[in-house]
């Protein structure tokens, strides 16, 4: 049985081939430019190619993200929140998460998730872009530090610059003045992923939070989102190299799952 | 005329810094704008001095300076400190008596501050956490349409159906003007739909202070005359807005140190801070 999730996020589309609901068999992934239900297609077709498929093989596919309902080939679509605690319950399946931090490059989620990995409890921020990754990618443009080095550059950092302003856009004039007051770059990227951190320990604790944190999202892939997260909360951190397609994942499993419902009420 | 005395209020904002002279008979003689720096205590001297050029004045004929602002703590060479809340209270009710509540739309923060028949502050709201609304909104936002923000409000006259922007902050506003501008909604409309999101946003902190009688709008984002349209569209009402708009609050540090002379203090040797 052959399940598709499709993640098509404000930054990233992503695509997952599920088979059994257990086996990642393809995926895809491509910043999201123009239109979301072309992009999605497109996405589609490069997972089905990179698990060597034709979608006439495809049992089903399920839609998930802000742009969820613009994509034609879905036979479900469900919120992205729904997906991110299945998905996160999925690839983090040898602990036990509880609370899973998401953030995406417009939004920052806790989820408070129970055994099935269905979400109990969330606190999130997506009117503000202090907290996401957008913030991260502004501060790439001003300081000239490409998105694929940003991590390693925060990472060089040895005193992070304490960023004062909540606000994305009132941060940057305080970068400015550190970089013109000869503030090392690498501080002050460092010092920028700890200010998201700050933000994100601010929702987890919204839920009480109590245990480890497992990590979704397109920011959580970078190492140095994790050591700022580190360096902040009073628990573990883990992460996992499919933490970005958490949503895409939990699509395919929802996915495989209705299918399986539908089919035993024709039966 | 050597004996005349002067006062002078000095305001420095996130961005810019406003001087103001005036002589003893409440006259405004002297005005500046000087763009901030990061070096914020040279460009506060730098508005005071060319404020003494622009009264044709020497500054030693000024007998007290009132340092206010974000940055009125770097007007070293001022005897006075106020908060700009308080002179933008005292500045709207010099020019506009009647003043009952002072909405104040800076660079970098917005405020609302009701007021009593005498100029008391009876209670204020501010935000200066997050750049939503302020002037660095239209600033981002006119960037993202090639524009400069001078060119805002004769371009939102031009517009018959604002569109409406969704987002609340700065930078997914931005997105947010790209992404309608990609789906070829007209510039103008875009800018109207700008314009409504920041009054809506300004009307809502009004209210936590009580919209009052007779409004007066300061600051630098006041000069922009398709947000005063909004405001007065949302409000059902006239505001004040003067074309000094953007000096009340150094016009308000003035009288504060005109005040002070005629009380009979001369604080010039110890800087007091008036709290109001």
């Amino acid at each position: 049985m052959i399940t598709i999730g499709m993640d098509i996020g404000t930054g990233s589309t992503k695509g997952i081939v599920l088979e059994d609901n257990q086996k990642i068999i393809g995926r895809a992934l491509m910043p999201t430019k123009g239109s979301p239900s072309a992009m999605a297609t497109k996405v589609l077709n490069e997972c089905l190619k990179n698990a060597k498929l034709d979608i006439n093989e495809v049992d089903y596919v399920a839609s998930t993200g802000y742009g969820r309902y613009m994509m034609e080939e879905r036979k479900i679509q469900i919120s992205d929140l729904t997906t991110t605690g299945r998905g996160a319950k999925f690839i983090y399946s040898d602990y036990n998460p509880e609370l899973v931090l998401d953030i995406g490059t417009q939004s920052s989620r806790a989820l408070r998730i129970d055994e099935r990995g269905k979400v109990i409890q969330f606190k999130m921020n997506e009117r503000c872009a202090a907290g996401s990754g957008r913030f991260i990618e502004r501060c790439s443009k001003y300081l000239t530090v490409p998105m694929e080095k940003i991590s390693d550059t925060a990472l060089a950092g040895e005193n992070p610059q304490r960023i004062s302003s909540v606000c994305a856009v009132l941060s940057e004039t305080e970068i400015i003045n550190h970089v013109s007051l000869g503030t090392p770059v690498e501080d002050i990227l460092m010092g920028v992923f700890v200010s998201i951190a700050d933000r994100a320990g601010t929702l987890l604790r919204r839920l009480k939070m109590d245990d480890d944190v497992y990590l979704a999202g397109g920011l959580v892939h970078m190492p140095a989102m994790k050591k700022a997260l580190e360096s902040v909360l009073d628990h573990g951190v883990h992460s996992h190299p499919d933490a970005h397609y958490a949503a895409a994942i939990g699509a395919a499993r929802l996915g495989y799952q209705r299918l399986m419902k539908q089919r035993a009420i024709a039966q | 005329m050597a004996d005349k005395v002067y006062v002078a209020g000095v305001d420095v904002g996130s961005t810019t810094a406003k001087a103001v002279i005036l002589d003893s008979d409440r006259n405004i003689v002297g005005k500046s704008l000087q763009d901030v720096s990061p070096r914020v205590a040279e460009d506060a001297e730098t508005a005071f001095v060319k404020a003494c050029q622009d009264a044709g004045i020497d500054r030693e004929q000024v007998a007290l300076i009132t340092g206010t602002g974000y940055g009125r703590l770097k007007v070293r060479f001022g005897s006075l400190i106020v908060t700009e809340i308080s002179c933008h209270a005292k500045g709207s009710q010099f020019i506009y008596p009647n003043t009952r509540l002072t909405l104040d739309i800076g660079g970098q923060d917005t405020k609302a501050i009701r007021l009593g028949p005498n100029g008391e502050i009876i209670d204020f709201s501010m935000n200066d956490k997050c750049s939503a609304g302020t002037g660095r909104f239209l600033d981002v936002c006119a960037d993202a349409l090639g524009h400069s923000v001078a060119d805002l409000g004769p371009m939102s006259e031009r517009s018959k159906r604002p569109t409406k922007i969704t987002s609340t902050c700065t930078v997914f506003a931005e997105t947010e003007v790209s992404n309608q501008l990609a789906r070829g909604r007209k510039p103008e409309d875009i800018v109207n739909g700008l314009h409504h999101s920041i009054a809506e946003r300004s009307i809502s902190l009004m209210r936590r202070v009580g919209i009052e009688d007779e409004i007066t709008f300061t600051g630098g984002v006041s000069r922009n005359t398709g947000l005063v349209r909004a405001l007065e569209e949302k409000l059902g009402r006239k505001i004040n807005v003067s074309p000094l708009s953007q000096w009340f609050g150094a016009i308000g540090g003035a009288i504060f140190a005109l005040e002070e002379l005629e009380k009979g203090n001369d604080p010039s040797f110890t800087q007091l801070e008036v709290s109001s």
